[in-house]
């Protein structure tokens, strides 16, 4: 059986360490991610926005 | 967790030297909020209060059941409408519902849209009550045609009949205005409940309940992505809301003003019902949250931050009904028109000058204690006001559809009206109704939004420097 990684999963305390990480995983060359919250965090959707901002301008530099 | 974060400070949880109480009590964790909220569902013990009330509720549906049953048989002339009083009781108590309704699309609409955090524990449960209110008003209209079973006439359809409502008729434009706000306040309800019932789903002991919440919950898991469409849809939601917050009961106020007689033609009858309504639903809010908040043990989430905001709400718009009873009676005085003026006349000296004298004392001086502080924290006191105020305000649209009706133009086709026995069974009976659909509401939904209440805890804030 070959051992491969097919994701990593990640527990927080608290939101502002979800954000840190989710913004550090993006930093890092991580896209295919997402974030579990039990409530809205106003962060992590600007975090979002950011993030498909930046993917929209580098596709328009192409 | 909270070691690592400083204390957030935030005005809207301040607490020390401003003597404002916090809308959730300190010291809550996003997992005692939850288990405290869920847990009256799915783990507490029905309080035997809940099976008493629910039985009482349950009966007076059941009255509500016969006396329209009834009703559809015999035709509407079980009821004490005549002529010339063609409405009555029907009208008067379907605007009362209606306007009841107008607090809960207040509370989760425009003070959403205004980032009112004190809106939160109340908004659910207001919200439902909205919705309940719509249900007990709709059945009033419906089965004052006569023949509920061809109620679909209103619609606008194409038919082989060729009949087409009348566009003109605000009865017409009231069929709009209320299945709209009906429709989106269903909506709103809704799509509030599904982050809530997806906790329900993953909490539940039974697998009833699991497989039941699970597909209300419709897969909800709580990404990024979720909250993204949710907040949108919420929203978005809310921006339709709030028109109808105005519109709903401005277009009930056109069924008087539109006509011709005297008492409802009136250019004041939209701001001043739409004041009406939401005068009207916070005393229900008031009247519903006191009892839920002692019986449940919910002290900490409906705060007296939250009773006495809602005190003051009333205080405002009881003044402004207060300044649209006097602006009725001056415009009658002032237009010198010997009909319009005979109608206040009328109205404090006729045969149903004690409606009128107890509406006034009602909604224009018992609501006057709220200026003292005292008054607005003490939960009795309250509790006391907002019933006073529910019947001043069924009072007020008594005396606007009776008395304006009662004597018109010709003293010839003067008549009088009294209620019978099926007017009030009809009545009492739709109360039970609310209550009974209140009831199963707070036993088997989170009345409070567990996760909004998650979201006005400190530890919610993200600390923008470590992140």
């Amino acid at each position: 059986l070959k051992s491969t990684i097919h994701g990593l999963l990640a527990e927080f305390e608290d939101p502002t360490s979800l954000v840190a990480a989710t913004a550090r995983a993006h930093e890092e060359g991580y896209r295919r991610m997402d974030a579990y919250s039990p409530f809205p965090i106003e962060e992590l959707q600007l975090l979002r926005a950011r993030i498909e901002r930046q993917r929209a301008d580098s596709l328009l530099k192409d | 967790m909270t070691d690592a974060l400083p204390p957030v400070e935030d005005p809207m949880h301040a607490v020390v030297g401003t003597g404002t109480p916090p809308v959730i009590a300190p010291g809550y964790t996003f997992g005692s909020v939850t288990d405290k909220i869920s847990a009256i569902v799915l783990t507490r013990k029905t309080p035997l209060l809940w099976y008493a009330g629910f039985g009482t509720a349950f009966l007076l549906t059941l009255l509500l059941l016969v006396s329209l049953t009834y009703l559809s048989v015999k035709g509407i002339g079980i009821w004490g409408n005549n002529v010339p009083i063609g409405w009555a009781f029907d009208i008067t108590n379907f605007v009362w519902w209606i306007g009841i309704g107008h607090a809960g699309t207040l509370i989760s609409a425009i003070l959403l849209l205004l980032k009112q955090t004190w809106r939160t524990s109340i908004n659910r449960f207001a919200e439902a009550m909205t919705l309940f209110a719509v249900a007990c008003a709709g059945i009033f209209p419906l089965f004052h045609t006569g023949r509920p079973w061809l109620a679909y006439w209103l619609l606008p359809y194409p038919n082989t009949m060729n009949v087409w409502p009348q566009f003109r008729s605000p009865l017409i434009w009231d069929v709009f205005a209320v299945s709209t706000y009906a429709t989106v306040s269903l909506l709103f309800w809704f799509i509030g409940l599904i982050p809530d019932l997806a906790t329900l789903r993953d909490r539940s002991q039974s697998r009833v309940g699991r497989v039941i919440y699970g597909m209300l919950a419709m897969g909800w898991r709580g990404s990024a992505h979720h909250w993204h469409r949710y907040e949108t849809a919420y929203l978005l939601l809310a921006g339709l809301a709030t028109p109808l917050v105005v519109s709903v009961h401005t277009v009930v106020s056109f069924d008087f003003a539109i006509s011709i007689l005297p008492g409802w033609h009136t250019t004041i009858f939209p701001p001043y019902f739409v004041a009406g309504a939401i005068y009207s639903g916070f005393a229900m809010v008031l009247t519903l949250a006191i009892p839920i908040r002692g019986v449940y043990h919910l002290e900490d989430f409906i705060t007296m931050r939250h009773l006495q905001n809602m005190a003051k709400v009333m205080l405002v718009t009881g003044l402004i009904v207060a300044y649209g009873y006097m602006t009725e009676a001056f415009i009658a005085w002032y237009s010198a028109d010997k009909y319009e003026g005979f109608v206040p006349l009328n109205r404090l000296t006729g045969p149903y000058a004690m409606a009128y004298s107890s509406l006034l004392f009602c909604n224009v001086v018992v609501p006057q204690a709220l200026w003292l502080k005292r008054v607005r924290t003490s939960v009795a006191a309250l509790f006391v006001i907002a019933l006073i105020v529910n019947v001043g305000m069924w009072l007020e649209r008594f005396v606007i559809i009776v008395t304006s009706l009662h004597r018109d133009f010709l003293p010839s086709s003067w008549g009088m009206y009294s209620a019978t026995f099926w007017d009030w069974s009809t009545f009492i009976g739709t109360i039970g109704l609310f209550l009974a659909l209140l009831f199963l509401f707070v036993r088997f939904l989170p009345m409070i939004s567990i996760f909004e209440m998650r979201t006005i805890l400190p530890q919610a804030k993200v600390d923008e420097e470590l992140s």
